[in-house]
């Protein structure tokens, strides 16, 4: 995978990103997309205890949660930057959340949607280059520390 | 825009918990950042949105005492919780925040603990987020994003009636309830515990307000509810009151023999078994900054020989939690008392009390405990 670090912070640069929400988007071959929480995301929270997907079936909106997340320090939940029907979700998180520390862009994804109004949603994400920029910039302006890793986390060279 | 101050005075118990979670619904982008202080009513357990409260509660001890149950829809554990509470909540924008979470605590602390040095006690932040005057906790802080909100709770501690919240929880058995007890009274205090003649509710409050200024830079104004957000509230009341939601399942945890009260951030007590070549063990252990306080250790070993098993729980105080420190004194101490116990290898024991580590340490947030390290 392409990407870059930014305060020891991953960037996938293939996916998209939605910057303030710090959730990202893969476009599947299928039409479906799958969602998950970022590096950045993952590291802020800490270690997560538990995570509780909505069903497959559900309908959301953009910015509704997909998902509740808890840490030590913290619960809230993932929001969806895309309008659309759950088709599947991560049935390995109820088990071990951490898989979203370990692996917040592979195995730690949370859930896939078949998205109604993609091609308009995806203009207000960012991807590549510009998702390095605007991360830049959150990072700066938000105070944020180094990006922590527990062991086990996916090798980023 | 000052900052909403909502005194809310005496509230029914389900609005205490219907207060911050409607102001969070409630919220777009002009509602001003909104702090509430408010007492609950009458008594309540209280459980995590994760939790289950079948195996978190003692179900029949609460019905008996008519104690309700709510399930909040922020994290953490059981708690349980009275009119000998003041509630402060904030219920703010986003964007006015730390973004770093433990900044965010240090500046919801900071006027709590003011206050508390105001009326003379000697009250210091303990991160990540406590409140603690001399090694006992007063006030516990809890953050989560509920809708768009960013929310931080915490509470003046007037009163605390231990023993009913360590009745009303789901424990293993008795000797586990009094050790709870007992360390709940060890590390735990309240205001009433600090001072003689403890403040009224209402100098409390006055002395907040002037603290959260001075240390935020930010006025306060006294506000009231909008329509919508009390519509909002009564809508949760009515959620929060629902067996539907207040009992449905949750996590329950990786067996039924494992068990894990956190007393407070340094201070846990754990219990489980482990199956060994000679039948189980079962461990409680009281843990305090990853050194071992208290440890009782029962199973089929004290009818398969002649094991002095309290000498042996007291020659592991104060011992350091990692493999390589328990092994050492445990074998040591078997050395020393040139004793030899039948089926129950070195190894089993570390195991056992790493057990009650592990569990402690993944409760904690701090992910999984890398063992390598301490070999």
């Amino acid at each position: 995978m392409a990407h870059e670090k930014i305060n020891s912070c991953v960037i996938v640069k293939d996916l998209y990103y939605a910057v303030e929400d710090n959730t990202w988007l893969k476009v599947n071959e299928d039409g479906t997309v799958t969602l998950g929480m970022t590096d950045i995301a993952q590291s802020m929270a800490g270690p997560i205890l538990h995570a509780r997907t909505k069903s497959a079936g559900t309908a959301r909106k953009k910015g509704r949660p997909i998902a509740t997340v808890e840490s030590g320090k913290w619960v809230g939940p993932v929001k969806s930057p895309v309008t659309g029907e759950i088709v599947e979700v991560n049935e390995g998180l109820a088990g071990d959340a951490q898989l979203i520390n370990r692996s917040p862009y592979k195995d730690g994804w949370v859930v896939k949607m078949k998205p109604e109004n993609l091609d308009a949603e995806l203009q207000e994400m960012v991807t590549g280059n510009d998702a390095v920029n605007a991360y830049k910039e959150k990072i700066e302006r938000d105070g944020i520390q180094a990006c922590q890793h527990i062991e086990g986390s996916d090798a980023y060279d | 825009m000052a900052v909403r101050l909502i005194d809310a005075g005496i509230v029914p118990f389900v609005r205490s918990q219907s207060l911050y979670h409607g102001l969070s619904y409630a919220q777009t982008c002009d509602t001003p950042d909104t702090i509430v202080l408010a007492t609950p009513q009458s008594r309540y357990m209280c459980i995590g949105f994760f939790q289950d409260a079948a195996h978190e509660l003692n179900l029949d001890f609460c019905q008996e005492n008519q104690i309700p149950v709510i399930r909040r829809e922020t994290g953490g554990g059981a708690v349980f919780i009275d009119e000998g509470q003041l509630f402060v909540q904030w219920i703010f924008q986003k964007s006015i925040l730390p973004a770093r979470s433990d900044h965010r605590f240090q500046l919801f602390i900071k006027p709590l603990v003011e206050t508390y040095k105001f009326f003379g006690i000697d009250a210091y932040y303990h991160p990540v987020n406590d409140v603690h005057v001399d090694g006992k906790k007063i006030t516990g802080t809890g953050a989560g994003t509920i809708d768009d909100a960013e929310v931080v709770t915490g509470n003046f501690l007037f009163d605390f009636d231990y023993n009913t919240m360590v009745d009303a929880l789901k424990l293993p058995d008795e000797q586990f309830r009094n050790r709870v007890k007992k360390y709940l009274a060890c590390y735990m205090t309240t205001i009433s515990e600090e001072l003689e003649s403890p403040p009224d509710r209402e100098e409390i409050k006055q002395i907040y307000k002037l603290k959260f200024e001075e240390i935020t830079g930010l006025k306060t104004e006294y506000g009231e509810l909008t329509q919508h957000e009390i519509s909002v509230m009564e809508n949760l009341d009515r959620k929060f009151t629902t067996d539907d939601w207040n009992y449905q399942s949750g996590i329950k945890g990786t067996s039924s023999s494992d068990r894990l009260i956190k007393i407070h951030t340094g201070v846990w007590i754990g219990q489980t078994e482990l199956l060994t070549e000679t039948g189980n063990i079962r461990a409680m252990m009281s843990m305090k900054d990853n050194h071992v306080q208290e440890v009782s250790l029962s199973g089929d070993f004290n009818t398969t020989c002649n094991f002095d098993s309290k000498a042996f729980e007291q020659a592991l105080f104060n011992t350091e939690i990692t493999p390589a420190t328990l092994r050492k004194k445990i074998d040591s101490y078997f050395d020393r008392k040139e004793k030899e116990i039948t089926g129950i290898k070195t190894d089993d024991w570390v195991e056992v009390l790493m057990k009650i580590k592990r569990m402690q340490y993944k409760a904690a947030g701090n992910g999984s405990l890398d063992e390598q390290s301490d070999q």
